[in-house]
């Protein structure tokens, strides 16, 4: 069979690639990463051989306290400040069912299981794959619970029909409204959105100096309609300051309670509808 | 010899997969999961031993595929196009013979392309990779250390792939 060559000059060939790739560059992200999402989706079953996130070699050791009890240590803290969170939230409805005739028991929410396939945890995004979609309920901005369903871990950015993209809390596209709440108080400190660092924390940002935070202060997802019917545990504040910027403000940084190399699996909280 | 280009197009794609997997994940290394960038390594390969014109395709090819198992399209294929086209040419002058060279040159190249495509990443997206000095660094060293391992890999396959390896001559094109 007679092979014909075509014959193209290096310097239009380049030419032309860069031509093509310029393009590809200035097609905004949100177009271009269908190309990204086809690929992950098409070769999921390959992508997701062995466990997100191995543990690799020569990875820095844990120390022996968090080797030891961290983990423990971990899930009562989020088990406690849950527990104080229903609590307030039990104290409200309580309040609210004493002056008029309450609606009908809410029914709760839903949870839909599914696998980490891939997690994608780069400069510019902390995303995990999940083997779960549209078909099984999941919708854009449902949030997510870890897998012992004890504390948030982010919120869905993407859904296809059988896959799902979870965006962590510590993705600096990730904004979430929060409340700070110290032990022994009745109410929140302050109630506002939270914005995830690109690395492993979050920022609140716009908190005036007059709200007393401080570090050790836990902070909770906060109810949202649709969303959460009862606030849940994200993790601590990890740091508190004057901002360097405007002086009036504070520069608090929470170190959620999340890893994603730990994570296998997650609950997507799907909020079932109000019966009226 | 011209590259087979099917075959060459199935090597990438496996090549980019594993790349993307979860079983790549073993040898990362830090906590800021640095690992050796095959996709980078074999673009210097084929930018040595092919003739200059297979070499800006296989460049760009290359580069559309870091990009589509990456966080974004576009940066890759630009700094992979540009860079491999450039050091095909230098491989007239230059001969990657010993280790050592292919070593200093991947280290070069991996720093040059790790910071095109930060900055064309942070133009499209709108933000800055945190630590992407220690990314770029990290990812350099040990893209640089692994290369021979790598190398010696690809030069296994290379008569499937199509050409032949260690033509160490320069041409007078």
């Amino acid at each position: 069979m007679a092979h014909r060559q075509v014959n193209v000059s290096r310097g239009t060939l380049f030419f032309t690639l860069f031509i093509v790739s310029v393009v590809l560059q200035l097609i905004p992200h949100k177009h271009t990463k269908r190309l990204n999402v086809f690929f992950r989706s098409v070769f999921d079953s390959v992508l997701s051989v062995g466990l997100p996130r191995l543990p690799g070699v020569f990875r820095p050791a844990l120390s022996t306290e968090e080797f030891v009890s961290r983990g423990e240590h971990n899930e009562l803290w989020k088990a406690y400040n849950n527990t104080h969170a229903a609590l307030i939230e039990m104290h409200r409805r309580y309040e609210a069912l004493a002056q008029v005739r309450s609606r009908l028991p809410n029914p709760g929410p839903g949870l839909v299981l599914a696998r980490v396939a891939t997690s994608a945890i780069s400069g510019f995004a902390h995303e995990l794959n999940l083997n779960e979609g549209s078909a099984g309920g999941i919708k854009t901005g449902q949030l997510v619970l870890c897998g012992n369903r004890s504390s948030i871990i982010g919120s869905v950015s993407e859904v296809r029909e059988t896959t799902a993209t979870v965006r962590l809390l510590t993705d600096s596209r990730h904004t979430i409204m929060v409340a700070v709440w110290r032990e022994g108080r009745q109410d929140y400190t302050v109630i506002r959105q939270m914005v995830g660092d690109g690395k492993d924390r979050c920022k609140i940002p716009m908190v005036s100096r007059q709200y007393d935070i401080r570090v050790g202060d836990a902070v909770f997802a906060s109810a949202e309609q649709g969303l959460l019917d009862t606030p849940i545990v994200i993790g601590e504040v990890s740091e508190v300051k004057n901002d360097e910027n405007k002086p009036l403000l504070l520069d608090i940084t929470v170190r959620p309670i999340l890893d994603p190399e730990e994570i296998t699996e997650v609950a997507v909280i799907v909020m079932q509808p109000r019966e009226s | 010899m011209r590259i087979h280009w099917v075959r060459f197009l199935f090597f990438v794609l496996v090549l980019t997969v594993f790349s993307a997997g979860n079983l790549y994940d073993a040898v990362a290394i830090g906590s800021l999961g640095l690992k050796p960038d095959l996709l980078l390594i074999a673009t210097i390969f084929f930018a040595i031993h092919c003739a200059t014109p297979d070499a800006v395709a296989a460049s760009f090819v290359i580069g559309f595929a870091a990009d589509l198992c990456g966080a974004t399209m576009g940066p890759n294929m630009i700094a992979f196009g540009l860079l491999g086209s450039l050091f095909s040419q230098l491989q007239r002058v230059v001969l990657m013979k010993r280790i050592l060279h292919q070593v200093t040159a991947i280290f070069i190249i991996a720093i040059a392309a790790g910071i095109i495509t930060q900055l064309l990443c942070s133009l499209k997206m709108g933000q800055a990779a945190p630590q992407f000095v220690q990314t770029i660094l990290g990812g350099a060293v040990y893209s640089a250390a692994a290369a021979p391992l790598i190398w010696l890999l690809f030069n296994t396959l290379s008569v499937w792939l199509g050409y032949y390896p260690q033509r160490y001559k320069r041409s007078g094109r």
